[in-house]
């Protein structure tokens, strides 16, 4: 038995893999999208954050180690 | 474009993937300046082998959850993850044997992380997936 012909023969040719169109045109245009704002709310939530590692710094590590 | 949850799983990936380069150094100053008992090749394959996976697979099922067309905001989806991952790393830690991941540690840190995981699956996560084609 022919192990390679036999691989060949069980899985047939893919064919045509291509897109058929140029994706990366599409990604510029994602990519040039206005960039979302911040809410204060979530600024706020950032600045405690923060400050907690200078409150709890034996947490430090814990955070990052479920990050 | 087809295959969107594979775009979703690249998409929840890349984060933890590119944060664990500081997460690792801040376990080599723990360890090696700061003399911190963490043994950084037990503590560090949590978050190099489990974390990203998993954010990967929850990125999958938010997209599983929208295609049903359920009003569920990313940022709670986020926010959801550190209830199942802190006693997951609990556990792992307690086998593990890093004795300075004490149940102190893990309460002090849960309301952080779901305040981290909250912002970061709002902005960076949802912003990965606008540019992958799967929000």
């Amino acid at each position: 038995m022919n192990l390679p012909n036999e691989l060949r023969k069980a899985v047939p040719p893919l064919g045509d893999t291509e897109p058929r169109q140029d994706l990366w045109p599409r990604m510029l245009l994602r990519l040039d999208r206005a960039p979302r704002r911040v809410q204060w709310l979530d600024w706020a939530l950032a600045v405690l954050l923060l400050a907690s590692f200078f409150v709890f710094p034996q947490a430090v590590l814990g955070f990052f180690y479920q990050m | 474009m087809n295959r969107p949850y594979l775009r979703a799983y690249m998409a929840g990936v890349s984060f933890p993937t590119f944060f664990l380069m500081l997460g690792f150094t801040v376990f080599m100053l723990a360890q090696h300046r700061y003399q911190i008992p963490v043994v950084i090749e037990r503590a560090i394959v949590f978050p190099l082998a489990f974390i990203p996976n998993l954010w990967g697979f929850w990125n999958m099922l938010h997209l599983r959850i929208a295609q049903s067309h359920m009003q569920w905001p990313i940022g709670a989806h986020g926010a959801v993850v550190p209830l199942i991952l802190v006693p997951v790393a609990y556990a792992v830690a307690r086998e593990a044997g890093i004795v300075y991941f004490t149940p102190a540690v893990f309460a002090v840190s849960w309301p952080g992380l779901i305040v981290m995981y909250y912002l970061v699956w709002k902005y960076l996560v949802n912003f990965l997936n606008e540019t992958l084609g799967v929000a």
